[in-house]
């Protein structure tokens, strides 16, 4: 829900004035006095480094609430000479000799003191958003004792805040960490996403309306669902899984997804209703797919270097395409610079690069936003490129040369497949 | 200066995903590097269409072709008239089931309406209804895989206005038999709209079946829909029909699109209409013949499996559809995975002739067992 908006000219000014308003409201809408300052910080170093760049543009500021923290969203219109200045890093020399007073950390700094820093650009417009989450309470571990019970055939009852402290403190006491998210230890957060309706669950219960298994997702990129679990606590771990997985797929079924995956997935997931991924080694498990719709084929570009690895991402999936050289970035018309965006998730030490443009300078800007990322602490450094347009297959093969492997594919994640790739070191 | 558009779009129209529909058989048999490809996927029949209605496509002369088709199916509907001994005035003609589905959803729901369907039985009622801004009441099938009457009395309410029935259902093949449905129709009584899908009637052999044609003499507020594409063999033309009384035609016929149903679609039908006999009976052979083989090879590899009337029969896998699918294509066999209609790992396979039949199942004996 939008409770605030505000548009005006790109002035520095501004970066003194807003924050304090933009703290005092999202305190009085359910952020902590901490949490708000954070936001109101990153709206200060945001506001500045916006103004500085598109100076006497018009911009629009808005702010909204959800169950689970407040968003601000800046938004403005920006010609394609300024686009430089929106890499997630810029290059230091280049902005000190065009705008002395522009801080060109001033991106990572706001990203720094958020919970989510995305961009997103579409003709020519650019909204750069940041998510601050409230302050949500750690659930403490507990043991489970089952009712002896046997379990309800009867359509679920809906979760709620109690339901979901009882399932984190479960999970934690009979699942290692590495087989839930850091969400899953503060289940009003969880819940909080559930009312935003961000995020999806399945649960199975015993007579006693007690929860004996639980299973949750939520939508990532356009046509895919990230998957969790599923936590079982009986010892009938089997049946439960079962039922807990068969109900994911049919809630999903007909939501427009193209497929479910997890990186996260419980061991007793029943893995015989999906595909597994064995490519790359991820640290915390395997990677599992399914499939929710029949894949029609379609047409890709890749760098030959990456061919290998990526026919046997298809082979393993069973899934054809019609694969087309991508040698160069082609375009008759090269930018100078390329722009690419960054989408950090602190809770996992893990930072996605978003190619935006290409540009004669991507080495350079590869190597820049891998240093800072390095910099910044960052253990997992991953790119997403849509094979779809060759630029970023070319791409893949520049990131390739850094030191980043493809990981996994998500089919028709994108305008055509996504290639995730991930850093192992040069 | 750029515009955003998708403020122009209305939430149910956003929060709606658009259907892909299958590439053609040349672009999937290169994908898939295949010699051949059996589309079991469909329930079309390759025993059809009539040899007549062969002979008029040849004949059609090139005249024809700049002139508009008859823009309501006029003898089309005269012939159906004189088969099914009605008026001519209580059938209307439409490109394929999805277009008549949208017709009627058109000519009764307005804003906070509602329509009342099975959760898992043919998709574009749901859709119909979700992409017009109106909520699909959505009735969960019984442990038997059957639609209960009463609990679909439960989910019409005071803002229901259109029930689809789809019987047999598509893609169980279960049905409601006459005093089922009749019972049902009674306690509905005329508070809405009952369309009876029929696209599989003339599959069906049973003598407890009811017929929808004259069903509808007596309850006014039945709607039934015929197609030409399973039966048939006119698929490919998209062509279906649906007859009700006159004052209801009168209705639905203000949100028929005419001039939808080309001339080759019209001559064909009209065709088959005349002299449909010989067909039925050489399919309805074939399929038993099919549904024996299918039912013995699901046995004899352990699957549940699920059918009744109609010319397809379901198999609960014991690992992903989409996997076994993917496989199957591989060898040339398009079945349909069942995870869209909410059958998670079940597949459908449509009866074919017994060579293909018998080729698809050790195909998916070595499929399972590889």
């Amino acid at each position: 829900m939008e409770v605030f908006s505000m548009s005006f000219r790109a002035e520095t000014i501004y970066a003194g004035l807003l924050p304090g308003l933009v703290e005092r409201l999202s305190s009085e809408k359910g952020l902590g006095s901490l949490e708000a300052m954070r936001l109101s910080l990153a709206t200060e170093e945001l506001v500045a480094y916006v103004a500085s760049a598109i100076k006497g543009q018009p911009m629009t500021l808005g702010l909204h609430t959800m169950p689970y923290g407040v968003q601000l969203n800046l938004s403005f219109h920006l010609e394609s000479k300024a686009l430089k200045y929106f890499n997630f890093v810029v290059d230091h020399e280049e902005i000190l000799g065009e705008e002395g007073d522009i801080n060109h950390l001033g991106l990572v700094i706001a990203a720094n003191a958020v919970d989510s820093y995305k961009i997103a650009m579409k003709s020519g417009q650019i909204e750069i958003q940041l998510l601050k989450e409230k302050e949500f309470t750690t659930i403490e571990s507990k043991a489970y004792t089952p009712t002896l019970k046997p379990i309800s055939k009867e359509e679920p009852l809906a979760i709620n805040q109690d339901r979901l402290e009882e399932v984190s403190g479960y999970v934690q006491s009979t699942y290692a960490t590495s087989y839930y998210e850091d969400r899953m230890v503060k289940s009003a957060k969880v819940f909080a996403y559930i009312q935003a309706d961000e995020l999806q669950y399945t649960a199975v219960y015993d007579m006693a309306d007690k929860v004996v298994g639980f299973m949750y997702w939520d939508k990532r990129d356009e046509s895919c669902y990230e998957f969790f679990g599923p936590y079982v606590f009986l010892e009938n771990k089997k049946e439960i899984s079962e039922i807990l997985s068969s109900q994911m797929v049919e809630k999903c079924a007909r939501s427009g997804a193209y497929f479910l995956y997890s990186e996260k997935s419980s061991p007793d997931l029943p893995t015989q209703f999906f595909e597994e991924l064995m490519l790359s080694e991820i640290d915390h498990g395997k990677f599992y797919y399914r499939q929710l719709k029949e894949d029609m084929g379609g047409s890709i570009w890749c760098h030959s270097a990456l061919r290998a690895y990526v026919d046997d991402i298809y082979d393993q999936l069973l899934l054809f395409r019609d694969v087309s050289d991508a040698e160069s970035a082609g375009g008759e018309n090269q930018n100078k610079h390329s722009v690419f965006s960054v989408e950090p998730d602190h809770t996992q030490s893990m930072a996605i690069i978003v190619p935006y443009i290409y540009g004669e300078d991507a080495e350079q800007n590869i190597s820049r936003h891998l240093n800072q990322l390095q910099q910044e602490g960052y253990k997992d450094i991953r790119v997403k490129l849509d094979l779809h347009f060759k630029w970023q297959a070319y791409l893949a093969k520049l990131f390739f040369d850094q030191g980043f492997k493809p990981l996994f594919i998500k089919p028709k994640a994108g305008v055509s497949d996504i290639l995730i790739m991930r850093y192992y070191g040069a | 200066m750029a515009h955003d558009f998708t403020s122009l779009v209305p939430e149910h129209v956003k929060n709606f995903s658009p259907y892909q529909p299958s590439k053609p058989d040349e672009y999937l048999k290169r994908m898939y590097r295949l010699d051949h490809l059996y589309r079991l996927n469909n329930n079309e029949n390759f025993l059809g269409p009539v040899r007549n209605a062969v002979t008029k496509v040849h004949e059609v002369e090139s005249s024809l072709l700049p002139q508009y088709p008859s823009g309501d199916g006029f003898s089309l509907t005269v012939k159906l008239a004189e088969k099914f001994n009605k008026s001519s005035e209580q059938f209307l003609v439409g490109n394929g089931s999805n277009e008549l589905i949208t017709s009627v959803v058109k000519a009764f729901c307005e804003k906070g309406d509602n329509i009342v369907a099975a959760d898992k039985t043919y998709a574009v009622y749901e859709w119909v209804a979700q992409f017009s801004g109106f909520e699909a009441n959505l009735v969960k099938l019984n442990d038997a895989h059957q639609l209960q009457p009463e609990q679909v009395l439960d989910a019409i309410n005071h803002k229901t206005k259109v029930v689809f029935i789809c019987n047999p259902n598509n893609p169980t093949g279960k049905y409601w038999d006459t005093q089922t449905l009749k019972s049902f129709l009674h306690k509905v009584d005329n508070r809405c709209i009952v369309v009876v899908d029929e696209a599989y009637i003339e599959f069906v052999d049973k003598d407890d079946f009811p017929n929808g044609m004259e069903l509808m003499e007596e309850f006014p507020n039945v709607v039934v829909f015929r197609t030409f594409s399973k039966m048939y063999g006119l698929a490919s033309f998209r062509i279906g029909y649906l007859c009700a009384q006159r004052e209801l035609i009168q209705i639905i016929e203000r949100t028929h699109t005419r001039y939808s149903v080309n001339h080759l679609a019209q001559l064909t039908a009209w065709e088959t209409m005349h002299n449909d006999a010989v067909l039925i009976e050489a399919t309805k052979k074939m399929v038993t013949q099919a549904r024996s083989i299918l039912v013995n090879c699901f046995d004899d590899l352990g699957l549940n499996h699920l059918g009744d009337q109609g010319n397809f029969w379901m198999a609960q896998l014991p690992v992903s559809d989409l996997m076994i699918y993917k496989k199957l294509m591989r060898k040339g066999y398009a079945v349909r995975p069942m995870t869209n209609f909410r059958f998670p790992n079940w597949i459908r396979v449509s009866m074919d002739r017994k060579e293909v039949m018998l080729s698809f199942c050790e195909a998916l004996k070595t499929t399972l067992q590889g």
